[in-house]
């Protein structure tokens, strides 16, 4: 039967029938609009007690074809309660590139917000899809996953690295992230230590509000936070030792998780996605 | 996608007689899940991990390690007799019936109760005197299966070193289920905008090879970001830097290149990407 779906009827209407298949697990809400113009990037999260902040961002046109290409590299800052705030833009044609970021406000009030990067070139992709007779390659489009480098103290070579987790969201501000009808539990695979102190810093690509109920696994405490779209919230947790879960209506909810978070000069810093 | 667990490798720093020691922590719940129903059952799986070494001529069954729900197992590699690079895994079962000397790993069981997305995954940590970094992290069953393959990285997570305040490391982990793969395989190691000027250094499969970055990193070539490179076998590369002064450690993994990409067809981007670079 499943062959013979296959055969006979059109692409589309297959892959539209897959989607149903698992439709409340579905990280990314069903689109056909992915091409190599577009883009998908993770959000990532700023952290305004750390005294630097880099990128390493990647150049996939100039890794493409092997040789380099001038790119500019777009970060797109939004504040607290998803308000855009700034944007900063980097020109290079390395395939890598660590870029310090700038502080995004001059007086700052929260101590996390997030962005997203994107690439521009006078190169677009899909003149190097054509140059390399790959034009036939459909339905994929860049993914900017990136890796943050945060400094917690005054130590110009003592950081700590993590990398791009989740996001899914374009450079004309499209959210794909979708929230389900049923609630998932994500548990980290950590222990968290009484001694030490975390702060879980989440952010919300969806196109709505969105609500995660930090679960205690070891007592009965439950902590809510509301996080509006391209917003970012944070629970500052200390003194528990055992597990955490976090109950939302996404497919999958983690936080980037700050241990022993900046301005921290003892070297016990970490950050980690969940 | 079920997956093995290993224990990360000591680091030996040899100049100060001092160890980077890996350790591995599992907890015993599905990382992913649907919330329960009204009257549905809770999790009430207990699961095992046998804990395999790479010996001369087959895996090694050296501990059993039994979680109940919610609990946690930690397993530091110090705590065995075993040298500071071996091949040191989990296996989790649902049943305790592990083989002692099997050639061949068992398969992992998978902890998934519904078809929530989920990666398999435990903590892997790096501690040295009071510092301690982790990363969630996993080795495919379907990766530990493959018998050909390649590898495209990069080292540009290292950190800017000054006066080796700072040392950076780059770790190759290979996991074959077959116990007698463990031959070596030659990893590329040259600067992009150079790419005739290629270095080799060798890696062992079914192990952790620990590649100190230093040569790559002087005069004024300091941060260069260089390319690895395999044609013969696949790895998850995890970079791992100490700064000496403050003793603060990072640990994190490099994107597969097939992340680059996103859509139904990223895995033909990931071997567009090799193509051009191996």
């Amino acid at each position: 039967m499943k062959n013979l779906l296959k055969r006979y009827l059109p692409q589309e209407s297959i892959k539209f029938l897959s989607y149903l298949k698992n439709w409340n697990h579905k990280i990314y809400s069903f689109r056909d609009d992915i091409n190599f113009e577009t883009n998908f990037s993770d959000f990532f999260i700023w952290s305004n007690d750390c005294s630097k902040i880099e990128f390493v961002a990647e150049n996939l046109r100039g890794l493409i074809i092997g040789k380099k290409i001038e790119v500019t590299h777009n970060f797109v800052f939004f504040n607290e309660q998803g308000q855009f705030i700034t944007s900063q833009k980097y020109q290079t044609c390395n395939f890598f590139e660590k870029i310090v970021l700038d502080s995004p406000l001059e007086n700052p009030k929260s101590k996390y917000f997030s962005f997203i990067h994107f690439v521009d070139s006078k190169t677009s992709l899909n003149d190097i899809f054509d140059n390399i007779g790959l034009n036939k390659l459909n339905d994929i489009c860049e993914q900017n996953r990136g890796y943050t480098i945060y400094y917690p103290g005054e130590n110009k070579y003592s950081a700590a690295v993590v990398h791009g987790n989740f996001g899914g969201i374009s450079k004309n501000f499209l959210r794909r992230v979708k929230t389900n009808f049923r609630k998932h539990i994500y548990t980290p695979i950590y222990k968290f230590e009484g001694r030490e102190n975390y702060d879980l810093v989440f952010n919300n690509p969806t196109k709505t509000n969105l609500v995660i109920k930090i679960i205690y696994n070891d007592s009965d405490k439950i902590i809510n936070l509301n996080i509006p779209s391209l917003g970012t919230k944070y629970f500052s947790l200390s003194n528990y030792s055992g597990s955490i879960s976090f109950e939302s209506k996404l497919a999958i909810c983690r936080a980037l998780i700050f241990r022993n978070p900046a301005p921290n000069f003892k070297g016990t810093f970490d950050v980690f996605h969940s | 996608m079920s997956s093995y667990f290993p224990i990360p490798p000591t680091i030996n720093l040899e100049e100060l007689s001092l160890k980077i020691a890996g350790s591995t922590t599992f907890l015993n719940i599905p990382n992913n899940r649907l919330k329960n129903r009204i009257f549905s059952k809770g999790y009430n799986q207990v699961i095992y991990l046998g804990l395999y070494s790479l010996e001369k001529y087959n895996w090694s069954l050296i501990k059993v390690f039994k979680t109940s729900p919610y609990e946690f197992a930690q397993v530091e590699r110090k705590d065995f007799e075993c040298e500071s690079n071996q091949m040191l895994v989990l296996v989790p079962q649902k049943t305790n019936n592990f083989p002692k000397s099997p050639k061949k790993l068992p398969k992992p069981d998978s902890l998934r109760i519904d078809k929530s997305p989920v990666a398999e995954r435990c903590s892997l940590n790096f501690s040295f005197k009071n510092s301690v970094t982790s990363y969630q992290g996993e080795y495919p069953f379907e990766m530990a299966l493959l018998k050909n393959s390649s590898f495209f990285s990069f080292d540009a997570l290292k950190q800017s070193s000054f006066k080796d305040e700072v040392l950076n490391f780059v770790i190759y982990m290979n996991i074959n289920i077959n116990s007698d793969v463990r031959d070596e395989a030659n990893i590329n190691v040259f600067n992009p905008s150079d790419i005739f000027l290629k270095r080799k250094f060798v890696a062992k499969r079914n192990s952790f090879t620990i590649h100190r970055i230093q040569e790559e990193n002087n005069g004024s070539q300091i941060n260069s970001v260089y390319f690895y490179t395999s044609e013969d076998c696949s790895f998850i590369p995890i970079t791992l830097t100490l700064n000496l002064k403050t003793n603060q450690l990072s640990a994190e993994h490099t994107h597969p290149p097939s992340e680059f990409f996103y859509g139904l067809n990223k895995i033909d981007g990931g071997r567009l990407l090799k193509k051009t670079w191996l």
